[in-house]
């Protein structure tokens, strides 16, 4: 029986997703009573502050190979705050229902107290669980809010992600994010969404606006553009992105969504200099810019 | 060396999408040791992805390719047993 009292209650809301969670205190680790779903959240979790009950047993489905892994078990997934290979003990355990809608958080009592009891990066790899239900995707990215053009800027370590976000900010333009931009589908248009998560550039926005341009980021000689598009456009946002490898199903949602983004949006390989020259560069791409400019 | 004698057939841990003429095959995987490898097939290599439906032999699939690609029977043996040995070395096909 789940009781209206002592439970606290909080939620957490990027780009659109919200996860509630409340805390069930006193009570017996081996009882798992139904859980009352939250209205209007995507997914509500019950959040216990004590280890989890013995596992049943598990199959690996990812291992990170440094913050965290997911294993199945009975049909659930659960998701632990380490990876099999660390030398630390987890901390955080969530079970997630298969339809995703509902979950038991298991907090250990030597687990640092944070606003969202989920923490970095079990958070982050919930939403993208829960985006590649049809939702959208996660990328390695950066977002600018250009007075209302949305710029993507899409780039592994060292390509400039950061560099880029602060020469924009610099003008006076808003950041989203410098390293995790959610995309979503909205009204037939595609939506970029700020996160909080990771990055080195600490001024983010969890503001959200249409893409108006795709950039692949590399730094170069002189500033250049070269136009993307089909198959070798979506392999380099998969290359970009944050897709459920593990599950076939939504791996598949993750291709077929990538193919409709560059299908949608126009889409360039950037190399830039950094100075603020690179800004009037992009403000002045045209439509139709082809080759190596 | 693959044998066009044999059957071959499509990984099920493989995602793949036709884009285009082309094709990208993902490999679901269990770990972040491999995370680079995402293929892209050029429009023959995707042609001869899509035969590899567990049915046809190497033979059959040359000879399909040949009509199709208006290529010599020799080129398109070679083209293909190159395409089989790239895929089986990503574990994305295997053998009936």
């Amino acid at each position: 029986m789940i009781h209206e009292e002592p439970q606290k209650g909080n939620r957490l809301e990027i780009a659109g997703i919200r996860v509630s969670w409340f805390f069930e205190l006193d009570s017996d680790p081996s009882i798992l009573p139904p859980l009352v779903l939250k209205a209007g959240s995507d997914i509500t979790l019950r959040v216990r502050r004590h280890s989890p009950p013995t596992f049943f047993p598990k199959e690996n489905a990812f291992d990170s190979g440094q913050t965290w892994a997911l294993f199945r078990s009975r049909g659930r997934l659960l998701l632990q705050n380490t990876s099999l290979h660390s030398e630390f003990s987890p901390s955080r355990f969530l079970f997630l229902a298969p339809d995703l809608k509902s979950g038991d958080l298991y907090v250990t009592d030597d687990a640092p107290q944070e606003a969202d009891p989920l923490g970095y990066p079990l958070n982050q790899v919930l939403w993208i669980l829960l985006l590649s239900q049809g939702r959208g995707s996660l990328f390695h990215a950066c977002g600018i809010d250009d007075d209302g053009k949305g710029y993507l800027f899409l780039g592994n370590s060292g390509d400039g992600k950061s560099t880029t976000a602060k020469l924009w900010f610099d003008q006076g333009m808003a950041v989203l994010n410098d390293d995790r931009i959610i995309v979503k589908e909205k009204d037939g248009k595609f939506w970029m969404h700020g996160t909080p998560w990771h990055g080195d550039f600490k001024v983010h926005s969890s503001r959200d606006l249409p893409i108006h341009k795709l950039f692949f980021l590399r730094h170069g000689q002189k500033n250049s553009l070269q136009v993307k598009n089909g198959a070798e456009a979506v392999s380099m946002l998969l290359a970009r992105s944050f897709p459920p490898f593990w599950d076939k199903e939504g791996m598949a949602f993750t291709i077929e969504f990538c193919q409709r983004l560059v299908s949608e949006i126009s889409c360039y390989e950037l190399a830039f200099v950094p100075d603020a020259g690179i800004i009037d560069f992009v403000r002045n791409i045209q439509p139709q810019a082809q080759s190596d400019s | 060396m693959e044998s066009l004698d044999k059957v071959y057939r499509r990984s099920d841990e493989i995602v793949f999408r036709k884009i285009g003429e082309e094709c990208i095959l993902v490999p679901i995987r269990q770990g972040a040791s491999d995370l680079e490898s995402i293929y892209t097939l050029n429009e023959t290599a995707a042609r001869i992805w899509e035969l590899l439906d567990g049915t046809a032999t190497g033979i059959e699939i040359r000879n399909k390719i040949t009509e199709e690609f208006d290529v010599a029977p020799e080129e398109a043996e070679k083209d293909l047993i190159h395409h089989l040995q790239e895929l089986a070395s990503v574990k994305a096909i295997t053998e009936e």
